[in-house]
């Protein structure tokens, strides 16, 4: 039976959903010459196989990801912050482990990962600091960056001021400091 | 309408999105090289029309050598065909530096990088209107679904990152006292860019091997550019709002 839930906080509105959807689009139309396989010659045809069978399952996570945007939200229990984001994105933060937490600036890289503008989930490598588990409506601006043991995780509570009061008094009674 | 206009409208918008956006938020949420994009947008259409076009039909002329022999071809022609894109477009890319509001943008190494690359993706973005261009007015491919272009995008999406690197290497290194090598390695990069698709051209190489040699190239620019852009100095990381530290 999972803890009971002190609180919960949702993520900072953004519209990264759009771009996803853009993306998804662009994903779907790939798959379009499909519908007029009578006029590909036979020994092309293969090549739109491979492509559906890459495509299809590609437009299946796309779409469980945007349907999953508005269930994003970050429980605090008495053990553990839980961020999730649908079923596809649920990461679990022992309070124990937890040595640091602050607002940042993060800078992407180029490969490959879910984030695009308003959008960061799963794992995304950052240049200054490498793989943070993201679940955030920012992809690298104010992001509230929590450090536990050799793990980062990103997230963007609407209401940050809030989601630290709750927070601070969880974590390990060591050195609290607000400083800029 | 010809079907590849529609798919030619999302590339290049796209593109210009993706591509534009990295620039912005890796220059520091910066306009100032983004603007810079302009300038490279009718760079393609001149170097095409106006240097390689004339050069190319006017080389064959002059050696008496027609087109479309594919191997029979003399190996210097090849040669001076295979190095016509690189030598000309990277000098054409260059060519906004000698502009004052330009150079301006050049004072560090980092910002070399970012006129470059907006220089880069301005031409890239060009050569994408160029090419579509070039297909209206041939009237080939009228007969397939706008849907049918996804080729186009994807290659002409890859390609714009990629000119932008390439002018971007060129404006870093020159910023450094070296156009000479700097345009040396713009035009080497290019040409190895080009390999893939020269060698299927002339039925040395499978399609599958040109588009893999795109997919290498892409991974080595992306390295590439991890490397050599500016990083978030220390001072900037101090502005972090620290909540809570344990010290560990």
């Amino acid at each position: 039976m999972s803890a009971p839930v002190l609180a919960t906080f949702k993520p900072a509105r953004s519209y990264g959903w759009v771009w996803l959807l853009a993306i998804l689009l662009l994903v779907a139309a790939s798959v379009l010459p499909v519908f007029r396989l009578g006029d590909i010659p036979p020994d092309e045809r293969i090549a739109i196989w491979i492509t559906i069978a890459i495509m299809v399952p590609l437009i299946a996570f796309l779409l469980a990801t945007l349907a999953s945007i508005p269930a994003m939200r970050y429980d605090l229990t008495n053990d553990e912050l839980l961020l999730s984001c649908g079923p596809l994105y649920r990461y679990r933060v022992p309070y124990a482990e937890v040595s640091d937490v602050r607002r940042t600036t993060l800078t992407p890289t180029l490969w490959s990962s879910m984030r695009m503008p308003g959008l960061a989930l799963g794992g995304v490598m950052y240049a200054d600091i490498g793989t943070v588990k993201m679940c955030a409506t920012r992809m690298s601006r104010d992001i509230l960056l929590v450090t536990a043991g050799k793990r980062r995780y990103g997230l963007t509570p609407a209401d940050e001021a809030g989601f630290m009061a709750t927070l601070a008094p969880l974590l390990p009674p060591q050195q609290h400091a607000t400083e800029r | 309408m010809h079907p590849i206009v529609p798919m030619a409208v999302i590339t290049v918008g796209f593109s210009a999105l993706l591509w534009c956006g990295m620039l912005w938020l890796y220059s520091g949420r910066t306009m100032r090289f983004v603007r810079l994009v302009w300038f490279g947008l009718p760079l393609s259409a001149i170097v095409n029309l106006l240097v390689k076009g004339p050069l190319g039909a006017g080389g064959g002329d002059l050696a008496g050598i027609e087109p479309g022999l594919g191997l029979d071809t003399p190996v210097w022609f090849l040669i001076f065909l295979f190095l016509l894109a690189p030598v000309f477009e990277e000098l054409i890319k260059a060519m906004p530096a000698v502009l004052p509001q330009v150079r301006r943008r050049m004072g560090t190494e980092g910002d070399a990088l970012w006129t470059g690359m907006a220089l880069g993706m301005g031409f890239g973005l060009g050569e994408a209107i160029y090419l579509a261009w070039q297909v209206v007015a041939a009237g080939a491919y009228a007969e397939y679904p706008w849907y049918a272009f996804t080729g186009f995008f994807g290659e002409r999406l890859l390609v714009v990152f990629m000119h932008a690197m390439m002018t971007g290497v060129l404006f870093r290194i020159a910023q450094r006292g070296r156009p000479v090598l700097g345009y040396l390695a713009a035009v080497g990069l290019h040409a190895l860019l080009n390999s893939g698709a020269m060698l299927y051209q002339l039925e040395l190489a499978p399609g599958w091997a040109a588009n893999a040699a795109l997919g290498v190239m892409l991974v080595a620019f992306a390295l590439l550019f991890d490397r050599i852009r500016p990083k978030r100095a220390a001072a900037e990381r101090s502005e972090d709002t620290v909540y809570y530290s344990s010290g560990s």
